[in-house]
C-alpha cells in the first residue's frame, strides 16, 4: 500500500478516501515537518500546523492541478504558507527579515541535531560544502517561498546566478542525501 | 531541445521548489511529460528536498505525532452525502422510469376520456330524442285514446265524404258526434298540403242558400303518424267540405279547390 503511485493517492483523495491520507502522512510529513519547523523555529507549532496542512491537503486537493506543479511542490507550498502566517501572528515578523543569516544556522543546527543516521551522514563535509551562498537560495526558494526574480532582488544577484546557485546547492543535496 | 543543457540550465530546481512563473511551471511540466530524463531528473530533486527538510527537523519520523485521523470525520459526512446523492439519483431514476408510462398511460387516459365524453355527449342526444320521440308517443296514444273514446260513443256515426277529381275521387271516412260536435277526419287520403297552404274544414248549415262556416284548420305539420285528425264543427251542421286555402284560412270556401264533400 505504501508504494502506492502518487496519481492513485491523488486520485484517492479527490474520491474522498480519507485513509489514503495516511500513506501522505507516511511519505511526506517529515518533510513536510523539516519546512514548518525551519519557518516556525517551534516543534509545538510545527505539530499543530502539520496537521493543519494535512487537512488543508484533504479540503483543497480539488484546486491542484498537476499541469501547473508537482504534488509535492503543492504541498510544500501550503504548508510553507502556514508557517510563514503562523510566523506572523506570533510576532516573528520583524525580526525574520533581518535574520536570514541566523535562521540558516538554524537549519545548520537542525541538521546537526539530526543524529539519527550519522554514522552515513557525514554532516560537518555535507555543511562545509553547503556554505551560506546556497544556502541562502535554497532557504528562500524552498523554505520562503520566494520566486526566482525575488531571490535575486533579495540577495542582489543576477537572475542566472539564482539558477546556477540553485542548481549547486541540489547538487550537493543529492550527493549527500540520495 | 539539448535536455542535458536543460537540465544543467538549474531550471527544474526552480520548478521543483515552485519558484517559476505560473506558464514558466506550465511549460516545464509540458516537457516533463515529453522527456522521461528530466521526470527522472525532478524526480531525484524532489527526493534530495523531501530528505534535506527531513534531515532539517530535527527530529526523526518516529518523533513525528500520529495523523489525526478525525480531521477527515467529513470522509462519513460525505459518504453519507453521497449516498443521499445516490438516493436521490435513484428516486430520481425510478421517478423518471414510473413517469414516462404513467404520461402515457395518462395520454391515453386522457384519449379515453375525451372518447367516453363524447359517447356520453352522443347517448345523452339519443336520450332526448327518445325522451321526445316518447312523449310524441305518449300524446299520439293519448290523442288515439281520445279518438278511439269518441268512436265508441253511440251518438258517433259514419259520414263519408265523397271525394272530388282532386283526390281521384276517392271517398274520405268521417266520424261525428252531433252532441259533442266533435268530428274525425281520416285524412289519410288527401295528399300533403303545398307549402303556404292548407285544408280547412267546412260545416254546411244549410244548402239553399249554401251557408258554410268554417271549422278550423286541419293541421297537418303535427301528429303526421296520427291519421284522424279531430276538430269541432256546428252542431246544426247537415254536411261537411274540405278545401284547399291559404294557411291563414278564408271566410268563403274557394269550391275550385273543393276537396271532399258528403252530408251526413
Amino acid at each position: 500500500m505504501s508504494q502506492i503511485s502518487e496519481d492513485i493517492l491523488i486520485k484517492k483523495i479527490r474520491e474522498r478516501d480519507s485513509s489514503v491520507m495516511e500513506i501522505v502522512y507516511q511519505k511526506y510529513a517529515l518533510s513536510l515537518f523539516g519546512v514548518i519547523y525551519n519557518i516556525t523555529g517551534s516543534k509545538e507549532s510545527s505539530e499543530e500546523l502539520l496537521q493543519e496542512v494535512m487537512l488543508t491537503i484533504w479540503q483543497k486537493i480539488g484546486t491542484y492541478d498537476a499541469n501547473k506543479s508537482r504534488f509535492y511542490t503543492w504541498i510544500v507550498r501550503i504548508a510553507r504558507n502556514k508557517s510563514i502566517d503562523s510566523r506572523k501572528t506570533r510576532a516573528f515578523k520583524n525580526e525574520q527579515k533581518t535574520q536570514t543569516h541566523e535562521n540558516i544556522v538554524s537549519i545548520v543546527d537542525n541538521l546537526k541535531d539530526n543524529s539519527f543516521d550519522s554514522e552515513y551522514f557525514d554532516i560537518v563535509s555535507f555543511v562545509e560544502e553547503l556554505n551560506t551562498k546556497y544556502l541562502q537560495v535554497v532557504k528562500l526558494l524552498y523554505f520562503e517561498g520566494y520566486s526566482q526574480a525575488e531571490t535575486a532582488d533579495k540577495l542582489d544577484i543576477p537572475l542566472g546566478t539564482v539558477k546556477s546557485r540553485i542548481r549547486k546547492a541540489l547538487e550537493i543535496l543529492k550527493k549527500y542525501l540520495s | 531541445m539539448n535536455i542535458r543543457e536543460y537540465i544543467e540550465s538549474g531550471i527544474l530546481e526552480l520548478y521543483v521548489t515552485g519558484a517559476l512563473p505560473e506558464d514558466q511551471m506550465e511549460e516545464v511540466t509540458k516537457r516533463i511529460n515529453e522527456y522521461p530524463e528530466l521526470k527522472e531528473e525532478v524526480e531525484k530533486i524532489e527526493l534530495a528536498l523531501i530528505s534535506f527538510s527531513e534531515k532539517a527537523a530535527g527530529i526523526d519520523k518516529f518523533n513525528l505525532p500520529s495523523l489525526d485521523n478525525s480531521l477527515f470525520s467529513n470522509k462519513k459526512q460525505s459518504q453519507t452525502k453521497q449516498t443521499i446523492y445516490k438516493l436521490y439519483r435513484n428516486i430520481s431514476i425510478a421517478a423518471l422510469l414510473l413517469l414516462i408510462p404513467s404520461l402515457i398511460f395518462n395520454a391515453y387516459q386522457y384519449l379515453e376520456n375525451q372518447n367516453s365524453k363524447r359517447i356520453i355527449s352522443d347517448l345523452r342526444n339519443q336520450e332526448s330524442i327518445f325522451t321526445d320521440q316518447i312523449e310524441s308517443l305518449k300524446t299520439s296514444s293519448t290523442i288515439a285514446d281520445s279518438n278511439i273514446e269518441l268512436l265508441k260513443q253511440n251518438e258517433t256515426t259514419r259520414v263519408t265524404l265523397k271525394g272530388t277529381e282532386k283526390i281521384e275521387s276517392k271517398t274520405l271516412a268521417v266520424f261525428y258526434n252531433k252532441s259533442s260536435g266533435k268530428l274525425l277526419i281520416d285524412r289519410s287520403i288527401l295528399p300533403e298540403p303545398p307549402k303556404g297552404m292548407a285544408y280547412q274544414l267546412w260545416s254546411i248549415t244549410s244548402m239553399d242558400p249554401l251557408t258554410p262556416v268554417s271549422s278550423g284548420m286541419l293541421n297537418f305539420s303535427e301528429l303526421n303518424n296520427n291519421s284522424l285528425l279531430l276538430s269541432s264543427v256546428d252542431r246544426n251542421a247537415i254536411a261537411f267540405g274540405i278545401t284547399l286555402e291559404t294557411e291563414a284560412g278564408a271566410d268563403q270556401p274557394n269550391l275550385d279547390q273543393l276537396y271532399a264533400l258528403g252530408t251526413i
